[in-house]
C-alpha cells in the first residue's frame, strides 16, 4: 500500500499498515483520559494537604483549621496555576524558617527539607499536568465522573433489556477488550508518573547538592573571617555559570540548526528590513503618496 | 516556545532563591533552586522532543482507502479519513494535539476522532467500538466513556499517553462542488506541565475535484401506458407532423401529399379522401445555461446561489441522460463563456459534472477595502497554516517610533509579521513587503488572495455581501442574453434550454432579457427557467406571516415575501412566452423542474406558447 508523506519525511520508509497497535493505542488513549485525571487529581489533593499541614507546623492553629486553609489553597489551584501556592509556600518559609539556619539537625534536616521539596514539587507538578490535560482535552473532572457514570448506567440498562445470547458474547468480548486497553493506559500513567516522580527527586538532591557546595550570604564580620580563613571556596559559583552559559550556547546553537529553509529565508528578510527599515519606508511612503496625488490629479482632469 | 504559566513560575522562584540565600534560608532557597531547576530539566527535554522527536514523525492520510495525491469526490457523500502517525524510533511523547487541517468547504461529521477497525484489528481491539459511543457520522450529545468528544471534532486528537504509532479515522462531507485540498496536519506538542509549547504544520497534501451533487429522479416514466410502439432510446414523441409511427391526426387530403398516407377506410365513410398524419419522433437535445457571476458565488459553501444551481443542473442531466436525450451545457460569469458540446452516455455526463465542479472553484474575488476583522482572520489563518513563519525568532519585526497607541502599535505589529510571512509565501521582493505594511489596498488583495487560497468563502470579511438585484442585476442580463443567443445560434431542431440564472433579481427589469428569450421560442426551442432561492424556501402565493417578533423571523418573513413579488412578476412574464419557472433550492423544486422539462419535452404546450408569442407555424 502507498503512502503519502510529508516532504521532510520522505525517506524511504517502509510502507505502514493499519496495525492493531495503533487501534490498541487509540483505545488506551482514550481510556486512560479518566484515570490520569484521577491520578493527577486525588494524589495531588493528599500532597496539598500534607503540605498545608507542613507549612502551618509553626502556627498554633487547630488541624481543623490547618485542612480547611489547606484546602482553600488548593482550589484555589483550580482557576489559577500552581504559581499562587508556590508564592504562599515561599512566603511561609520567608516568615517561618529561621534565618543563617543552615540545614538544622544535620542529616535528618536535610533529609525533612528534601521531602518537603520533593512533596511541594509533586504537587505543582500534579496542578500542572491536571490542569494541561484538561485544557488539551477540553473536558473537566466533573464531566468526566458524569460520562462515566452515566455510561456505565446506560450499557448496564441496555445489557439487561436485551439480554441475548449474541449480545452477551460480543458484550464479554467488549468488556475484556475494555479492560485490556484500560490496563495498557493504566500502566502508560503510572510509569509515566514514577518517571516525573523519580525525575523530581533527582532534581530535588542535585539543588541540595548545589546549595551545599555554593557559598551562603553571611553576615559582613562572619564574611571576613570567612574569607580570611579561606573556608569559602568561590569555585563551584564560576565553574557553573561557565557550564549553564557552554550550554545556553550550545542548545542555542542547536536550536538554530533546526530552522526550516523557509525560516532562514525569513530570517534574512527580517534581518535586511531590519537594516533598511527606514529607507525603505521613506521609500514606499513616498511612492505610494505619488500615487495618489496621480490619482487625484486624474479624477480632477 | 515558553508559555505564560513557567514565566510566572520562574519570577517567584527566583525571587525565593534570592532571598533565601541571602537570608540564608535553606529551605527556601532549594525550594526555589528545585524549582528553577525542574524547569530546566523540563526545557531540556522539551527541546530534546522538539529536536529529535518531530523530525521522527510519519504522517499518512487515506482518503476513501486511498492514498493518492490527487483524485475525486462527490458532493454531499460521506468521506471516510484515516490518519496514521508513527514514530520512528522511540514513543511519541504526550501530550500532542494533531489536528488535520480542513478547508471551509469540508464540514465534519464525527464529532470525536473514530477507532481504524480492520479485520486484524476486530478481534485485537474489541473494546474500541465501544469506547466510541456512536456509528461513524452520527453524533453524540452525551459525553461517552472516554469524554474527548465535548470540545472536539473527529479531525482533533490528543495524545495523552506515549504511544509508538497510532491511527484514527473520521468521516465528513464536502459542501459544494469546485475543488478541495487537505493541506497537511497541524501538530502542538507540549510538554506534560504546559510549560512549553511548539506549533508545527507537516505538510501533507492531497488535492480532489468534487463533483456536484445531483439528485435521482423517482420515476419520469408514466406509470399509465400512453404508447403502443416503443420507440427507439433517447428518441421521443413530438406532437408535430412527422415520420413517426404513431398517428398524430386526420386531415382532408391536399394535393401533393403521398397516397400511401390516404386513410382509406376513413375516406369511405366521410366520402372525401383523408389524409393521416403521423407524429414526429426525434432526438431531444437539453442544452443547460449556468449563471455562474458574482452575485451567485457569495456565501458559505453550499449555501451559496452557484451550488443550487449546479445541484439543479446536474440532476436535471442525469435525468436526460438516463432517457437518451444529449445534454450540453454553457456556462457563463464574468470571464466570458463555456460551451460544453452535447453528448449523451456516462462519459458526457461526467465531463459536463467535471465542467460545473471546475466552474464552481471561486474565482478572484472583488477587492475589498482592509478591515480589522480581515486581518485577524489572515492572522489566524496564517497561524494555523504556517506557525513557522509567525515565529518572533524569525520573523523579527524592525522598531518604529510610530505609531504611539498601543493598539495601533500591536496591528503595525501584526501586519508586519503577516507581511513577512506573505512575502515569504508569495516570493515577494524586498520593497514590496515593505510596500504591504504601509498600503492599505495592496495587504487586502494579498490577505484576501492568501484567505482564498487556503479555501475560504466568499463571506465577510473575504468578500463583502452586495446589495442584491443593484449591481450584477443588468450586466447579468447582458451576459444571459449572449448566452441565449450563442446556444440558439448553434442548436438544432427540438431543443430544451434550461435556463440556471438568479433572475429573481433582474424581475423588474426582465424587459431586457425578452427579445433573447422570444428568438429562443420563436426558433420551437422549449425554455425552462430555474431560479435559484436565496434564502432555500420556495416562494409560495400564500400570504407570509413571520414565526415570532424576533429578528430573524421578521427578516425571513420581509424576505419571502420579496421573494413572492418578484416571482409572481417574473411568472407572470415568463408565462406570456410559455416558458415554465421554478424555484429551486430544495428536492421537491428539482423534481419539479424535471416534470416541467418533461412537459416540455413532450411538446405539449407549444401551441399556446407559440400563441403567446406571435410566433407562426
Amino acid at each position: 500500500m502507498t503512502k503519502v508523506s510529508s516532504d521532510a519525511q520522505q525517506g524511504g520508509l517502509p510502507p505502514l499498515s493499519v496495525e492493531d497497535a495503533s487501534a490498541a493505542a487509540f483505545a488506551a488513549n482514550r481510556q486512560s483520559m479518566m484515570f490520569q485525571l484521577t491520578s493527577l487529581a486525588l494524589p495531588g489533593a493528599g500532597i496539598g494537604l500534607l503540605v498545608g499541614l507542613f507549612c502551618f507546623n509553626e502556627t498554633h492553629l487547630t488541624l481543623s483549621l490547618k485542612m480547611i486553609f489547606a484546602a482553600i489553597l488548593l482550589l484555589s489551584a483550580k482557576r489559577w496555576t500552581g504559581t499562587v501556592l508556590l508564592v504562599f509556600i515561599q512566603l511561609d518559609l520567608f516568615f517561618t524558617e529561621s534565618r543563617r539556619s543552615g540545614f538544622q539537625g544535620g542529616l535528618n534536616g536535610m533529609v525533612a527539607s528534601v521531602t518537603f521539596c520533593l512533596l511541594v514539587l509533586c504537587l505543582l507538578m500534579f496542578i500542572s499536568r491536571y490542569r494541561s490535560l484538561r485544557q488539551t482535552s477540553g473536558v473537566s473532572f466533573m464531566n468526566l465522573l458524569r460520562g462515566q457514570w452515566l455510561g456505565e448506567t446506560k450499557s448496564s440498562d441496555t445489557a439487561a433489556g436485551t439480554a441475548t445470547a449474541a449480545g452477551t458474547t460480543a458484550g464479554t468480548t467488549e468488556t475484556a477488550g475494555h479492560r485490556a486497553a484500560s490496563f495498557l493506559g493504566v500502566s502508560l500513567t503510572v510509569q509515566s508518573l514514577l518517571i516525573a516522580i523519580l525525575r523530581l527527586l533527582v532534581i530535588c538532591l542535585a539543588a541540595t547538592v548545589l546549595l551545599t557546595a555554593l557559598p551562603q550570604s553571611l553576615n559582613s564580620r562572619e564574611w571576613l573571617t570567612e574569607t580570611a580563613d579561606g573556608n569559602i571556596f568561590l569555585w563551584p559559583g564560576p565553574a557553573l555559570l561557565v557550564m549553564i552559559a557552554g550550554l545556553l550556547v550550545v542548545l542555542s546553537e542547536i536550536d538554530w540548526r533546526q530552522q526550516s529553509a523557509s525560516q532562514a529565508s525569513l530570517y534574512l528578510r527580517s534581518v535586511f528590513l531590519k537594516g533598511h527599515a527606514a529607507d525603505m519606508r521613506r521609500m514606499v511612503l513616498r511612492k505610494l503618496k505619488a500615487t495618489a496625488s496621480r490619482r487625484k490629479k486624474r479624477e480632477d482632469v | 516556545m515558553m508559555t505564560t504559566r513557567v514565566r510566572w513560575l520562574i519570577l517567584p522562584a527566583a525571587v525565593g532563591l534570592f532571598l533565601g540565600m541571602l537570608r540564608g534560608q535553606s529551605t527556601l532557597a532549594m525550594l526555589s533552586l528545585s524549582v528553577l531547576l525542574w524547569i530546566v530539566v523540563e526545557w531540556a527535554i522539551f527541546c530534546w522532543r522538539v529536536w529529535y522527536q518531530l523530525p521522527q514523525l510519519y504522517l499518512s492520510r487515506l482518503v476513501n482507502g486511498r492514498s493518492d495525491p490527487v483524485g475525486t469526490l462527490w458532493c454531499g457523500r460521506p468521506v471516510r479519513i484515516v490518519l496514521q502517525l508513527e514514530c520512528r524510533s522511540g514513543r511519541l511523547q504526550p501530550l500532542m494535539q494533531i489536528q488535520d487541517v480542513l478547508p471551509e468547504n469540508v464540514e465534519v461529521l464525527s464529532r470525536q476522532p473514530q477507532p481504524v477497525v480492520n479485520k486484524t484489528s476486530q478481534n485485537a481491539a474489541p473494546d474500541v467500538r465501544s469506547a466510541t459511543n456512536g456509528s461513524p457520522g452520527r453524533t453524540n450529545t452525551m459525553p461517552g466513556r472516554g469524554g474527548i468528544e465535548e470540545l472536539q471534532a473527529g479531525n482533533h486528537l490528543t495524545l495523552t499517553l506515549p504511544v509508538a504509532q497510532i491511527s484514527w479515522a473520521y468521516d465528513m462531507r464536502l459542501r459544494a462542488a469546485g475543488r478541495v485540498m487537505l493541506p497537511g496536519v497541524r501538530v502542538v506538542l507540549q510538554d506534560a506541565n504546559g510549560f512549553f509549547r511548539v506549533e508545527r504544520f507537516i505538510d501533507l497534501r492531497q488535492e480532489f475535484r468534487v463533483l456536484p451533487a445531483y439528485i435521482e429522479s423517482d420515476s419520469p416514466q408514466p406509470v399509465i401506458k400512453r404508447v403502443n410502439a416503443l420507440s427507439q432510446h433517447g428518441i421521443h414523441r413530438v406532437q408535430r407532423s412527422g415520420m413517426g409511427s404513431e398517428l398524430l391526426e386526420l386531415r382532408e387530403y391536399v394535393p401533393g401529399d403521398p397516397p400511401k398516407s390516404i386513410a382509406w377506410k376513413v375516406s369511405a365513410r366521410r366520402d372525401k379522401l383523408m389524409t393521416r398524419q403521423y407524429e414526429s419522433e426525434v432526438p431531444v437535445r437539453v442544452q443547460l445555461i449556468v449563471d455562474g457571476t458574482l452575485g451567485t458565488r457569495v456565501g458559505g459553501f453550499g449555501q451559496r446561489l452557484l451550488d443550487q444551481m449546479t445541484c439543479v443542473a446536474a440532476s436535471v442531466a442525469r435525468s436526460a441522460i438516463s432517457v437518451g436525450d444529449p445534454v450540453g451545457a454553457v456556462l457563463f460569469d464574468e470571464r466570458g463563456q463555456r460551451r460544453i458540446a452535447a453528448g449523451g452516455g456516462d462519459r458526457s455526463f461526467f465531463n459536463l459534472l467535471e465542467a460545473l465542479s471546475e466552474f464552481s472553484v471561486p474565482p478572484s474575488a472583488p477587492p475589498i477595502r482592509l478591515s480589522n476583522a480581515l486581518l485577524n482572520m489572515a492572522t489566524n489563518v496564517c497561524g494555523e497554516r504556517f506557525p513557522e513563519l509567525l515565529d518572533d525568532r524569525f520573523n523579527q519585526v524592525p522598531f518604529f517610533f510610530f505609531p504611539l497607541s498601543p493598539w495601533k502599535r500591536r496591528v503595525r505589529h501584526v501586519r508586519t509579521m503577516l507581511a513577512g510571512a506573505f512575502a515569504q509565501i508569495f516570493a515577494l521582493s524586498p520593497a514590496t513587503q515593505v510596500q504591504l505594511i504601509y498600503d492599505d489596498s495592496l495587504m487586502s488583495v494579498y490577505m484576501q488572495h492568501f484567505l482564498l487560497l487556503t479555501g475560504m468563502s466568499w463571506m465577510e470579511p473575504v468578500a463583502l455581501p452586495r446589495e442584491r438585484g443593484f449591481h450584477e442585476g443588468m450586466p447579468r442580463m447582458q451576459m444571459l442574453s449572449e448566452a441565449i443567443r450563442s446556444t440558439v445560434a448553434h442548436a438544432r431542431d427540438n431543443e430544451v434550454l434550461v435556463i440556471c440564472s438568479d433572475l429573481l433579481d433582474c424581475a423588474p427589469a426582465i424587459s431586457h432579457l425578452m427579445p433573447a428569450l422570444k428568438m429562443a421560442a420563436g426558433r420551437h426551442h422549449r425554455i425552462a427557467v430555474i431560479c435559484p432561492s436565496p434564502t432555500f424556501i420556495r416562494a409560495t402565493n400564500k400570504t407570509v406571516s413571520p414565526k415570532s417578533d424576533s429578528a430573524a423571523d421578521l427578516l425571513l418573513a420581509a424576505e419571502q415575501i420579496r421573494n413572492r413579488d418578484l416571482m409572481q412578476r417574473l411568472n407572470q412574464q415568463l408565462r406570456r412566452l410559455g416558458i415554465s419557472v421554478a424555484m429551486s433550492g430544495e428536492a421537491n423544486a428539482i423534481r419539479m423542474v424535471m416534470a416541467e422539462t418533461e412537459i416540455a419535452r413532450s411538446g405539449r404546450s407549444s401551441s399556446s406558447r407559440s400563441t403567446a408569442a406571435g410566433v407562426r407555424r
